[in-house]
């Protein structure tokens, strides 16, 4: 694999892991181009034999695993804070009617 | 739900967002956001049962206290009522002989008694109106026609204005116009044939000359003149002191008035009366606030019950109760009839103040002091001014510390509200990129995989996963 496409799949995994979805997003759109060009290049005897098909479906799908249990992590984040925020305000208004 | 399976979830959910919820960063503000996120999560564990208790044990407390500040300000106020049996208010005045004089306190004479010898009670001089017009009915004639009249007292002189022109309109313009006389209306004449004059009477002893002008006649008869008072003080002077007034001050603070000719004495002296009737309401007021205060103790279960609000307002009671005077035949309160029952309450015989002799009297009065300044009075006030003082009193702070730690608790909750509120935007945020992201990454892996199937149909690791 070309060392900048290297580079590029190194920075997408660190940025999905990261949490950072818009920059992940970036380097996404920046990697599929440059597999496309990377591609384009190739002969046909070359693209017979390369691995970038395979390398460049198993970055994108473990992105989109990593980014869905993200998601799923966060909705559940979210859940368990807005349960909090109701108890929250119940007590607040406990609170206030005993502030005779 | 119930409350362990909240708690499950939370926790569960808790445990699987710790290490995302560290990747914001290290700054001070997501470590700040941290530990609202696990307080927020602490407190929805709590049953809503002990919110309910919390607030429940907070109100009731502010309405105990409330209450026993009551009470104790009345049992203050039942102290002041014992004060105003004291000190100048603790003296009468007894008279021998009734008829010969009456007295009257306006101060604090020294105990004692007085001899008065009323050798002359006086008399005021007098005079009224004769002839003129005839007046059957005083409220509509007069005996005179003018509105303006001249009235001499002495060699001092009044102008007198009337609005209406009546006999009794003329009275009545006298007396209200500070001349030392009293003027009345009498009727000389016969039932069926009524004769309405003015009399008037000077209200110093004594030959002093009345007259009333309207402008043109005298209208004032013969006057009859008075005499003046006179009186001797345990003897003295020999001659007698003469007066113009039938009431005479024969000691600082102590009135005589001249009724009669005669001896008599008056003697001053020390009671404890009013005195009485205060310790009953006094401890009436204590019980009150006694019964009131035990609910806080044992198996009462009160809301100050284990607090040490309750405890110091029941020492208050106890020292206030068992002051000991320094000096004289009375030292305690338990001397004057005010005694501790089995149960703690206060009873009050009212014997045991009215056996006391004039020395224990005294005594007693020195025992009680002064709300301001010494004895039992003030160190009862001082004990209650403690509790029951508007800004510095145990019923005022510990009603303030109350409402401070209920205040400081609503603005705790109000910061880990706001916290949460910006945690939340921040995860929608987060969800809604990881949206976007995902929809992107799908939709870049079927591009791709249909560029490179395309033309290498043969190439085994251009296969689609699927």
């Amino acid at each position: 694999m070309p060392k900048a496409l290297a580079d590029l799949a190194r920075e997408l995994r660190a940025a999905v892991l990261g949490n950072e979805h818009e920059k992940a997003g970036r380097l996404a759109d920046q990697y599929a181009l440059e597999v496309a060009r990377q591609w384009s290049m190739m002969s046909k005897a070359e693209r017979a034999a390369s691995t970038l098909p395979q390398q460049s479906r198993e970055l994108l799908t473990w992105a989109r695993d990593v980014a869905i249990m993200h998601h799923a992590m966060a909705g559940q984040h979210l859940a368990a804070i807005e349960m909090a925020n109701r108890y929250l305000a119940a007590r607040a208004n406990y609170l206030k009617s005993a502030a005779l | 739900m119930s409350t362990s399976s909240v708690n499950s979830t939370i926790s569960n959910a808790l445990a699987a967002l710790a290490p995302q919820t560290s990747t914001t960063g290290s700054s001070t503000f997501a470590s700040d956001l941290q530990a609202s996120v696990n307080r927020a999560l602490q407190i929805a564990s709590l049953p809503m049962q002990t919110l309910q208790a919390d607030q429940s044990t907070i109100s009731s407390k502010t309405t105990e206290l409330n209450t026993l500040g009551s009470l104790f300000n009345s049992l203050q106020t039942a102290l002041q009522g014992i004060s105003s049996g004291t000190g100048s208010n603790a003296l009468q005045a007894t008279v021998g002989n009734s008829s010969i004089v009456s007295a009257s306190l306006n101060g604090s004479p020294l105990p004692g008694t007085y001899s008065i010898d009323v050798l002359a009670p006086g008399s005021p001089s007098s005079a009224q109106s004769t002839g003129g017009t005839p007046v059957a009915d005083p409220t509509t004639q007069n005996i005179s026609s003018s509105s303006t009249y001249t009235l001499t007292v002495g060699t001092s002189t009044y102008n007198i204005s009337l609005s209406t022109n009546s006999l009794n309109a003329l009275a009545s313009a006298i007396n209200a116009s500070g001349a030392p006389v009293t003027a009345v209306v009498v009727n000389l004449g016969s039932p069926e044939a009524p004769s309405y004059q003015l009399a008037l009477q000077s209200t110093a002893l004594g030959d002093v000359p009345l007259q009333l002008n309207d402008g043109t006649n005298n209208l004032l008869g013969t006057l009859t003149a008075g005499t003046d008072g006179s009186y001797t003080v345990n003897g003295q002077p020999p001659g007698g002191i003469t007066t113009d007034s039938s009431t005479v001050t024969v000691a600082p603070g102590l009135n005589v008035n001249l009724l009669a000719t005669g001896s008599t004495t008056v003697t001053v002296s020390s009671s404890l009366g009013s005195v009485s009737s205060e310790l009953s309401s006094f401890v009436t007021a204590y019980n009150a606030a006694f019964t009131e205060l035990q609910k806080n103790f044992g198996q009462s279960g009160g809301a100050l019950t284990g607090d040490s609000t309750a405890l110091s307002m029941q020492q208050a009671l106890t020292q206030m109760i068992s002051y000991t005077g320094s000096g004289g035949s009375i030292t305690s309160l338990a001397q004057l009839g005010v005694e501790f029952t089995q149960q703690g309450t206060l009873t009050f015989n009212s014997s045991a103040v009215s056996g006391l002799s004039q020395s224990q009297i005294n005594d007693a009065l020195s025992f009680l002091g002064d709300p301001n300044s010494s004895g039992f009075l003030q160190f009862a006030n001082n004990t209650l001014s403690n509790i029951t003082d508007p800004t510095t009193g145990l019923v005022a702070s510990e009603t303030q510390t109350l409402q401070s730690e209920n205040q400081n608790d609503q603005n705790q909750i109000n910061n880990d509200q706001a916290q949460l509120t910006l945690l939340q935007t921040n995860l929608q945020n987060q969800m809604a990129q990881a949206n976007a992201l995902i929809a992107q990454l799908q939709q870049q892996n079927t591009l791709l995989q249909g560029l490179f199937q395309y033309d290498t149909s043969n190439n085994p690791n251009a296969q689609s996963a699927g």
